[in-house]
């Protein structure tokens, strides 16, 4: 059982991972509210990732993010296993993510995320260039299947020193997690060469 | 392992890594999760808590 070791007398202080979780949601039912909003600051991009890679446009992922909070709140005494709490998470995102039914027919990179992620004053005709690779990598990574979407999502979330936690919340074998994470880039990898002009293409 | 023979500034010859800085800056920036999600759904968690006060299943949170 966590084990208060801050100074603030808040028995998550200190923790990590599953301990954190677990720690933060027996205290939320005992009614701690700064430990249900530890709970989202701490999960709210797992939730949010697993929307988005369930196919969800931004507009409705926020809209599923609130909407598994609030089924959280009302279901706080449901949650079997307190450790498990990120699993019960991504079960019910998928669940909301499937509900909501509005896939993301066009989901593809604005010109304005674009230009954010060109960073704050490149040259034109760098912004014209990494805009262009934004946009292979997003159609390549949107041609990987939901598991794919997600597995990748998670672990870069995650870090590697963290698979194990990945492997508990979707439920697969630790032992698993980095082979399937090299099949799924390998086939992000074929998608990317695919959607990427040949380079030689119109030289000589 | 590093796997950078002159250092990593910035270039990565690898194709793992750099699909796997790639995706990085797809998940961490590309699609990172909204600024201000967190605390918009915190006020919303406060609203329905003072909302359902009187219902047995929410708890009575306090600070």
């Amino acid at each position: 059982m966590a084990e208060s070791t801050g100074s603030g007398g808040m028995p998550w202080e200190g923790l990590e991972g599953h301990d954190l979780h677990a720690a933060c949601l027996t205290a939320a039912r005992a009614g701690d509210r700064r430990a249900m909003n530890r709970l989202v600051a701490e999960l709210s991009p797992l939730v949010w990732h697993v929307a988005r890679g369930n196919g969800l446009d931004a507009h409705a992922a926020e809209d599923v993010v609130q909407t598994v909070w609030l089924t959280l709140l009302r279901r706080i005494g449901e949650v079997g296993e307190p450790r498990a709490l990120a699993a019960w998470l991504i079960t019910t995102t998928r669940r909301e993510a499937l509900r909501a039914g509005r896939r993301a027919e066009a989901l593809t990179l604005t010109d304005d995320v674009a230009d954010a992620a060109a960073g704050a004053h490149p040259p034109p005709e760098d912004v014209v260039l990494r805009a262009e690779r934004d946009r292979s990598l997003w159609r390549a990574f949107r041609g990987l299947s939901t598991r794919c979407q997600e597995l990748l999502r998670l672990t870069v979330l995650a870090g590697k020193a963290e698979y194990r936690y990945v492997a508990d919340a979707l439920g697969m074998p630790h032992g698993s997690i980095g082979p399937t994470r090299s099949r799924c880039l390998a086939r992000m990898r074929e998608l990317l060469s695919a959607s990427r002009p040949d380079p030689t293409e119109g030289q000589a | 392992m590093n796997r950078c023979v002159h250092g990593c500034a910035g270039l990565f010859t690898d194709p793992d890594l750099s699909l796997a800085a790639e995706l990085r800056r797809l998940v961490l920036d590309l699609d990172r999760m909204p600024d201000g999600l967190v605390e918009r759904v915190q006020t919303t968690l406060d609203g329905a808590h003072g909302a359902h006060h009187d219902v047995a299943d929410p708890p009575i949170f306090r600070y």
